[in-house]
């Protein structure tokens, strides 16, 4: 099925796009295997067998440099990941970088 | 469940400090030792036997960590195989080369004792359409298009630019093709398989630790290694039987 015509894809927790053919996971409870167009995120691989979270993979997503993945499913027309991770509530906080260091525990916070 | 007598080494190693001239009571101290912490293991899960028709999954927990064998054989006086694992309290063990059709006894336990025996029988080799009887594919014709195999073909070639290495393929037709043929061995029993609620199937054979889920329709979703051992048993689903491996689409 083509993700620009199926009547609703479901959005990915990782990126936010809007594409997913597929819930993440099944009724069954297991992966749906599919792989993000946007951000390459497989579920039922990267979580179930390599342990990423949504988190972990957003910030190494955004830190490799917010690429659209897919060589076969082309972005949409000025597709900008900055607005698709804010649309969906997921970009990282201002002034708070998604890949910086951790802060130390016990650190006040600002 | 019986428990055969204790194996050789920790006897003979008792031998040996005997004739090293460490005085008579030694070696039945060190015995004593040795039995104590032989039957300090004990089995708290049951040996549980998943069998295809030349393969067997056995797995059981104990109360402590140790090691992991299962000794083998048709004859129950004469377990003369064994298959290790790692040492761990859930064990596991996969045995290899079975004949079909033929029942096994089999002692699971530590490397150095054996702590349950039973028995299981393999399923007899399924001889369907497009194996021969033993089981294994012909050479035969080739797979079909990607486009009747995989269960999305956009998406073909994200599979294959993620997981196509792990076959050594060279193009998505060539990584799909090795899917299909992964699900033709799992209709003749080959691999382990299971069936989740929706009908959706997942293979797995530890030997090369490929890992493939299909559809109902028997289109694959995909086709990977999973760096996880734990990874199949962790996919729901129920063990999928010779039938209905054999009554699963193949797509032609």
């Amino acid at each position: 099925m083509n993700p620009g015509t199926q009547p609703n894809p479901h959005r990915c927790p990782i990126c936010g796009h809007h594409g997913l053919e597929q819930p993440p996971r099944s009724p069954a409870g297991g992966g749906s295997f599919e792989i993000c167009v946007c951000c390459g995120f497989q579920f039922g691989v990267d979580d179930d067998d390599r342990g990423l979270d949504p988190a972990t993979a957003r910030e190494r997503w955004i830190a490799g440099g917010a690429r659209w993945f897919s060589r076969s499913t082309p972005p949409p027309p000025g597709w900008d990941a900055r607005r698709q991770l804010e649309a969906a509530g997921l970009a990282p906080t201002p002034g708070a970088p998604a890949t910086g260091p951790k802060r130390d525990r016990g650190a006040t916070p600002s | 469940m019986d428990s055969p007598s204790l194996p050789g080494p920790p006897r003979a190693r008792a031998i040996g400090i005997a004739r090293s001239g460490f005085g008579p009571r030694l070696p039945w101290i060190a015995l004593l030792v040795l039995a104590f912490r032989a039957f300090a293991v004990q089995i708290t899960r049951e040996p549980v036997v998943e069998a295809t028709p030349t393969n067997a999954l056995v797995r059981w927990s104990t109360d402590v960590t140790c090691g992991s064998r299962v000794r083998y054989g048709t004859d129950r006086e004469h377990l003369d195989q064994h298959a290790d694992d790692a040492v761990a309290e859930n064990h596991r063990a996969t045995l290899r080369g079975l004949k079909p059709g033929t029942e096994y006894w089999y002692a699971v336990g530590t490397f150095r004792i054996a702590l349950a025996t039973n028995r299981f029988s393999t399923p007899a080799a399924a001889v369907i359409p497009g194996t021969n009887p033993d089981g294994t594919v012909p050479a035969a014709p080739r797979a079909p298009p990607a486009t009747a195999t995989w269960g999305n073909p956009r998406s073909l070639q994200d599979h294959f630019d993620r997981h196509g290495t792990d076959f050594g393929t060279r193009d998505p037709d060539a990584y799909a093709a090795k899917a299909w043929w992964f699900l033709q061995e799992a209709r003749a029993g080959k691999h382990r398989a299971k069936i989740d609620e929706s009908g959706d199937l997942r293979v797995y054979d530890p030997a090369t630790r490929s890992f493939a889920a299909y559809n109902k329709n028997g289109t694959t979703k995909t086709y990977f290694k999973p760096g996880r051992r734990d990874y199949f048993d962790d996919q729901p689903g129920k063990p999928a039987t010779l039938r209905q491996l054999q009554e699963f689409p193949l797509p032609r």
